[in-house]
């Protein structure tokens, strides 16, 4: 693909210690951190950053007000996010991306995470939607109405996701920066013998939560060249809403397949097809998301995706290496930051170094997030330059 | 026998949800019916989803519909719950959906398709949340 003019690209990332609890720190404290490290790694002056794409907790400033980032960064910023979703994953990588392309601004520091906040007991889907909290709605509770729904169509039993679970956990089990390491291996047998959280959906094939930050450093490719790292290129990407997140149930004929039109989006972007990908980096809020996410992609048909999944094809081995890291299952869950750590781990797989889990030669990665239960989906898809 | 399992809620309705909380504490339930294109729809929302139109009307559903799907939550999103329970997605006869808990069986007796009718359940004197039973034959 030949780049845009004023083509995008990711220049730096970091990602702090990722842990079940961080003793003594806060989220802010891990953003500068985290937005710290990137533009070293980038080689970058934050005094030159005018572009802010990452969450502002406070205290100091005004929590949730992107802006405030102005005395860390540049004054004054040329541009800012909101500071939910837009700092986070490939949706907030999108439109950071589109702004400098449109040259709103020049360099961009996107990034979130979590401390403090989730210490015990299930996340929930959030305060306030009305006729889902009052009967004890989860996230997870509504990617499980999917799953069981499609389990019951397609006649397909809980082993395919036991066994995708397993496959991504074990590859957090030898990432020493994942928050599981060293906590596996796992056989199937091993997640359908964990205990139920939202049944069908058992806990080793839900995602975990924990503490820590991540971000990332964007610029132009002609700005990228004189940097110290291969310039990762944002190809294209694409999004889709079906209404508020978690606010009406997920019905499998609505949901089963989508994403296809941001698929389409994304793909006819970067003139590239899911068969280019090299990497995977697809969510794992749940494995059987995963599943049906090869299914939206194209490689195999509604309620083949067990199948297509089974073996080794998601390991390092298999010709679809997916969550190498260990995702969101095994790796690490940081509020919106995990949407973020997708995009990172594409990006380093990208620019070689991974060790044990290089892809050797990768070009094309592909990062989503969001899915089924969620009624909602945005995906973005890197390149080398 | 799977029980109500809210126990507290503070509920915060909006001029929009309040007449669906009013008729569920009267033991109603009601859902809105578009004038222009004859269809129902839910969650409460200004304009009707399937046409646009604003032209609608809270009216009173028959209660009765099937189990779409389910998840057996082992584990309380918060301490007002009582689990295990079900969380469940409710089809309408009537065409809408909703969510909603399945009550009144034993867990190994849920099963999609079937049949269900509405019941209430009244978690404080200024809440009533509508639940869904096994239809009575």
């Amino acid at each position: 693909m030949k780049p845009r003019p004023r083509q995008a690209a990711i220049v730096g990332l970091y990602v702090t210690k990722q842990a079940r609890r961080l003793e003594g720190r806060t989220e802010l404290d891990l953003l500068m951190e985290a937005a710290d490290g990137a533009l070293a790694d980038a080689a970058l002056d934050a005094r030159d950053v005018d572009g802010a794409a990452i969450a502002w907790p406070g205290p100091g400033g005004v929590p949730n007000e992107v802006g405030s980032w102005a005395s860390y960064f540049k004054t004054p910023l040329a541009f800012t996010s909101e500071h939910w979703s837009d700092c986070a994953g490939a949706r907030g990588i999108l439109k950071a991306a589109a702004a400098i392309e449109a040259g709103l601004c020049d360099i961009v520091v996107l990034g979130s995470g979590t401390a403090g906040q989730f210490t015990s007991g299930s996340v929930g889907v959030g305060d306030g939607i009305e006729f889902a909290d009052v009967y004890g709605s989860t996230a997870m509770a509504q990617f499980a109405l999917v799953m069981r729904r499609y389990m019951h169509e397609y006649g397909v039993g809980p082993e395919p996701f036991a066994h995708v679970a397993a496959t991504i956990r074990n590859h957090g089990h030898v990432n020493p920066e994942a928050v599981m390491y060293g906590a596996g291996p796992y056989t199937a047998a091993d997640v359908l013998a964990s205990p139920l959280i939202a049944a069908p959906l058992h806990r080793l094939e839900c995602a975990l939560v924990a503490e820590g930050a991540c971000a990332i450093v964007l610029t132009t490719l002609e700005r990228a060249r004189d940097l110290p790292h291969a310039p990762v290129l944002v190809l294209g990407g694409g999004m889709e809403f079906h209404g508020a997140a978690y606010a009406n149930p997920p019905l499998l004929r609505e949901m089963g397949m989508m994403g296809q039109e941001a698929v389409k989006r994304t793909f006819s972007a970067a003139g590239a097809t899911p068969r280019d990908v090299d990497v995977f980096c697809l969510y794992d809020a749940v494995a059987f998301e995963v599943v049906r996410q090869f299914e939206m992609l194209g490689f195999c048909r509604p309620g083949e995706g067990g199948a297509f999944t089974a073996g080794d094809r998601l390991t390092l081995q298999g010709d679809c290496p997916t969550n190498l890291d260990g995702g969101i299952l095994s790796h690490s869950w940081i509020g919106t930051g995990q949407l973020t750590l997708k995009a990172i781990e594409c990006a380093r797989q990208l620019r070689g170094g991974c060790g044990a889990r290089q892809v050797e030669g990768a070009e094309l990665a592909l990062a989503t997030n969001a899915g089924a239960g969620a009624r909602h989906i945005e995906m973005a898809l890197f390149g080398r330059a | 026998m799977l029980e109500p399992p809210l126990t507290a809620y503070a509920l915060k309705p909006t001029p929009l949800t309040q007449p669906f909380w009013d008729a569920a504490r009267e033991r109603r339930l009601v859902v809105q019916h578009c004038r222009t294109c004859s269809k129902k729809f839910f969650r409460p929302e200004i304009a009707c989803p399937h046409c646009r139109a604003r032209d609608w009307e809270w009216v009173e559903s028959t209660g009765k519909g099937t189990l779409y799907s389910f998840a057996v939550m082992h584990r309380a999103p918060s301490p007002a719950f009582k689990a295990p329970f079900i969380f469940a997605a409710i089809e309408m006869d009537e065409g809408w959906v909703l969510f909603s808990n399945l009550i009144g069986l034993e867990i190994e007796e849920a099963e999609i398709g079937m049949e269900v009718e509405v019941c209430f359940h009244a978690v404080s004197d200024e809440l009533t949340v509508p639940l869904f039973r096994p239809a009575r034959r």
